[in-house]
């Protein structure tokens, strides 16, 4: 065996160097093969496939004649090919392209195109193989063009796809793509297929015996023959049947067709009303609890109107069976499995949102509702960790609240938090400790008749995954601060939890509220701006670079394409004469046809040009805001702490994901705050931390260094990184 | 930098699907997506109107409206009695009971020390997911710490409960008075223990298992 394969790397070696005079001796071998072939049973084409032909276009030649002569399936009497068992010849043909036919035609699916995928039966591939090594045999210079692979590389496969099914695409009207979000399998069986694959197990009992026992159904499967045909039992295989294969008594059947459509998703925002609504279905001690959810209220109806096979529901976050979601509500997506309606229009979508409203109108609500890609489903589940989310509790306590202790609770903010996985949580997920920030934090008495209890509403912003009960009661001392510790009042309890906000701008709103929607923020956004620009970067604010961001100002109504437009030339000339020492100013780069990023050397630098009066006539100047807030918390935490800068920019999470900018500004340590931090840091370490840095890791994972040797650490660090 | 004519929203979402996010995401037009607090209190005020009834009843306390208490008395001679809030999740905490010697007004903890053998430190749990593979296996006398008192006595503290211990209470060390009031020890009894317990369990917990839909 092993000489044999070395003859025929000599073949294909010499075949390389000789190819001018080989090509037309191939050219006869070809032909010869074909004859020979035929008498032993193959149809035309399959007598092209083992001469060696291996381009498609040969194939679509050689079908295109065949139609036009009308030539084709003359030859062969009644019985089926030896090779195709009748897929690629008349009349059984035929047969199973008018039932794959009619079967689309009834079919509920409405896509556009579709790609046919073909399953045959183990006797296929049994007799494929064994006229292989006939072929290899007898012409051992044509199964070089197999390709050093038991099987011809074509296939009656590929050949079906060129020459029939374009025919099949003609006639439901739908256009044949490889790349189809719908593909259509046909399975078609022969009736012999049992009797022929059983004398497999005969002659590779290592391979199918012990199956045997397992599975009887799953006996003989695509797999299997793999493995035994590339497992050296070659040679017994190729014995296996007479050689070549006996010319079959019946053809292929047709025998199911099954549709499977790439899944769609619909997406949406969902308010909740109800305080005994579960988000999913709730069982507890195999008991299920109630009797409903958020998701079954409606997932059914919107899988019904895609005629989908299953679903599945996902959404940003998730909220507690007493916590009601108010606001604009929570997004959620539902991937829509096997559906058969894929071009459900925007309108049935929006009644069957209506229907829902006015059915479960206590319960719940739906929002903007719509067809979503692929795409947008990632971006959900990338917002589930950057949003923030504002919370409304009512709070009682027994002890009143003094304004002094108001002031001060609403003075901490932003806070960063330690939160160990709650007790109500911790059988089903990992003990670990998590940091969140507490963005915003109002509280508003709420007047009441009781002279023992005092209750008062509590306003938050946080960062997501903050678990809001336990920051209220301290989880028995488990998160810290908590409002309890913070107020010092060791009785203060949740009554009532609301989600007023999951700040994520997603589904994008339906179009019509959207332009409405504009124009009133177009005026927000120039007070925003000019709010934003006063801030400035702080002398406590030690960076390496210090980054500004120059953006056209909004011509409110005007033709808005030339109206934004930054010249780059004009901007380098503005801040070079608004800029004292202009060498500070060590890069002005566009980022966007209205944007320039502007970064200078010293914090002073940065802060004349936001203040100069050119800027601020000519553009919006202002300070990333994911900077501001991040380095204030960052600041908080520092001093509350007695960390050190890497150290504190390690516990605040990202606010957004890692940013692409690369520079060595101190702020990239902050883009790329998931790198875990060595144990120990030292003044040499620390700047070859920043270079590289490349993947990401979770923030819960980080253990600060002992607190003995952060003390001393510390100083190093903060004197080599104030330039 | 692409000279079309796109309305903004457009390109604010399509700066949200990107791969990477990088610093153009950083614009005041997205900013104002971030709804101040302002504006949702307007939107949604009824809170404290759907509330008002709330205000009039006694509510529960934090523990008795999550947890069901078992008392397990005499674990390991007399006066040693300890309180274990059990919750509907099977998580118990384990604390002293009031019946508990250090209980007495003039018992003052003074030092609490996990170090309960040569080899066994409590704080040294190492305990990993949510299988929580590795945790400490207890039963239920075995010693979860030693408080050293005022008076020179040393107790031991025993678990109550056995099964896995998923954690103990650091801050313990730090501030051993709290050991009077606060939890010792979180344990996970096994399921035979937990439902030996026959005792009615809490469960408007308002949490539910997400997993179990599939
Ligand atoms: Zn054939």
């Amino acid at each position: 065996m092993k000489f044999l394969y070395k003859v025929l790397l000599n073949i294909i070696v010499m075949s390389a160097t000789e190819s001018d005079c080989k090509n037309k001796l191939t050219a006869q071998k070809k032909g010869e093969v074909f004859h020979h072939m035929q008498e032993v049973g193959c149809c035309d084409m399959c007598a092209h496939l083992y001469s060696g032909h291996t381009s498609y276009a040969f194939y679509e030649k050689v079908h295109k004649e065949h139609i036009q002569h009308g030539t084709e399936g003359k030859k062969l009497k009644t019985n089926p090919c030896v090779s195709c068992l009748g897929l690629l010849h008349s009349p059984f043909k035929e047969n199973i392209t008018d039932r794959i036919i009619s079967e689309i035609k009834q079919s509920d699916n409405d896509y556009d195109s579709f790609n046919l995928a073909l399953t045959l039966p183990i006797s296929y591939q049994l007799r494929a193989h064994s006229l292989a090594y006939y072929v290899r045999k007898h012409y051992p210079k044509i199964a070089h063009t197999f390709g050093g692979k038991v099987f011809p590389w074509m296939t009656v496969k590929n050949i079906f796809k060129v020459t029939t099914a374009p025919i099949i695409a003609k006639s439901v009207g739908r256009t044949l793509n490889p790349n189809s979000e719908l593909t259509i399998n046909v399975k078609l069986t022969y009736s012999n297929d049992g009797l022929e694959s059983s004398k497999l197990l005969e002659l590779c009992p290592s391979v199918f015996g012990f199956r045997q026992r397992k599975c009887a159904e799953l006996l003989f499967s695509k797999k299997t023959l793999y493995h035994a045909f590339h497992r050296g039992l070659n040679i017994e295989l190729r014995n296996f049947s007479s050689y070549p294969p006996n010319v079959p008594n019946h053809p292929l059947v047709f025998s199911q067709v099954n549709f499977n459509q790439s899944p769609m998703y619909c997406a949406g925002r969902y308010n909740k009303y109800s305080r005994t609504l579960p988000h999913a279905r709730w069982i507890m001690n195999g008991k299920r609890m109630l009797n409903t959810s958020v998701q079954e209220l409606f997932s059914k109806d919107v899988q019904a109107l895609f005629k989908a096979q299953d679903y599945t529901f996902s959404s940003s976050g998730r909220e507690d069976v007493d916590v009601r979601m108010l606001g604009n509500g929570r997004p959620f997506s539902l991937e829509l499995i096997n559906p058969m309606r894929t071009k459900v229009p925007q309108k049935e979508i929006d009644d069957l949102m209506e229907r829902l409203n006015k059915e479960h109108a206590t319960n719940i609500k739906l929002n903007d509702m719509q067809i979503i890609s692929k795409d947008d489903v990632k971006y959900l589940k990338k917002g589930e960790q950057s949003e923030t989310k504002i919370y409304e509790a009512l709070c009682v306590s027994k002890k009143p609240l003094t304004d002094e202790l108001l002031s001060n609770l609403t003075s901490c903010v932003p806070l960063v938090i330690e939160q160990k996985t709650p007790v109500r949580d911790l059988s089903r997920r990992a003990n670990m400790v998590r940091y969140k920030t507490i963005y915003s934090m109002n509280i508003t008495p709420v007047p009441h008749s009781s002279t023992n209890q005092t209750y008062f509403c509590v306003k938050l912003k946080t960062q997501s995954g903050t678990y809001v009960k336990e920051f209220v009661t301290g989880d028995f001392g488990r998160t810290t601060p908590s409002l309890r510790s913070l107020l010092n009042d060791p009785d203060i309890d949740v009554l009532a939890l609301d989600v007023l906000n999951v700040d994520l701008d997603w589904p994008p709103k339906k179009k019509q509220i959207l332009r409405s929607r504009e124009k009133t923020q177009t005026n927000d956004v120039q007070q925003n701006t000019q709010q934003r620009a006063l801030l400035l970067y702080t002398s406590d604010m030690k960076f390496d670079w210090y980054k500004l961001l120059i953006q056209a100002k909004l011509s409110v109504g005007s033709n808005a394409s030339n109206g934004n437009f930054i010249r780059a030339l004009h901007l380098s000339r503005v801040i070079s004469e608004v800029s004292n020492k202009s060498e500070d100013v060590t890069e002005v780069r566009r980022l966007n046809r209205n944007k320039f990023l502007v970064v200078c050397r010293t914090a002073k630098c940065a802060n004349t040009i936001i203040q100069s009066k050119k800027v601020q006539e000519e553009f919006n100047a202002f300070i990333p805001t994911v900077y501001m807030q991040r380095s204030a918390v960052i600041r908080v935490l520092m001093s509350t702490r007695n960390l050190c800068f890497p150290e504190a920019c390690h516990l605040v999470p990202p606010l957004h994901v890692r940013m692409r900018l690369q520079t060595k500004n101190s702020f990239s340590v902050l883009e790329n705050m998931n790198e875990e931090m060595p144990s120990h840091v030292n003044s040499q370490d620390y700047p070859r931390l920043r270079k590289n840095v490349t993947h990401s890791r979770t923030i819960d994972k980080y253990i600060p260094p002992p607190l003995s040797t952060r003390t001393t650490k510390r100083k190093t660090v903060f004197s080599s990184s104030s330039v | 930098m692409k000279e079309k004519d796109v309305p903004s929203s457009k390109l604010i979402s399509k700066n949200k699907l990107g791969d990477t996010m990088d610093i153009t995401e950083e614009c005041p037009q997205q900013d104002s997506s971030d709804t101040t607090m302002d504006q949702c209190i307007d939107r949604d005020a009824n809170i404290a109107v759907e509330s008002k009834s709330l205000l009039d009843q006694s509510y529960p306390d934090f523990v008795e409206k999550y947890f069901s208490c078992i008392n397990c008395n005499e674990v390991r001679g007399p006066e040693d009695d300890y309180r274990v809030l059990v919750h509907s999740n099977r998580v118990c905490l384990v604390t002293l009971a009031d019946s508990h010697k250090l209980k007495h007004p003039d018992k003052v903890p003074i030092k609490v020390d996990f170090q309960i053998s040569d080899k066994i430190n409590r704080e040294d749990n190492p305990m990993t997911g949510k299988g929580k593979r590795g945790a400490q296996q207890l039963c239920n006398n075995s010693i979860l710490c030693y408080v050293t008192c005022q008076d020179g006595s040393r107790v031991p503290i025993h678990a109550a409960v056995g099964g896995k211990l998923l954690e103990i209470n650091q801050s313990l060390v730090q501030n051993p008075t709290a050991v009077k009031e606060t939890y010792i020890a979180i344990v996970l009894p096994s399921i035979p223990t937990f439902e030996s317990f026959e005792i009615p369990l809490k469960n408007e917990d308002g949490f539910f298992d997400v997993d179990c839909d599939s």
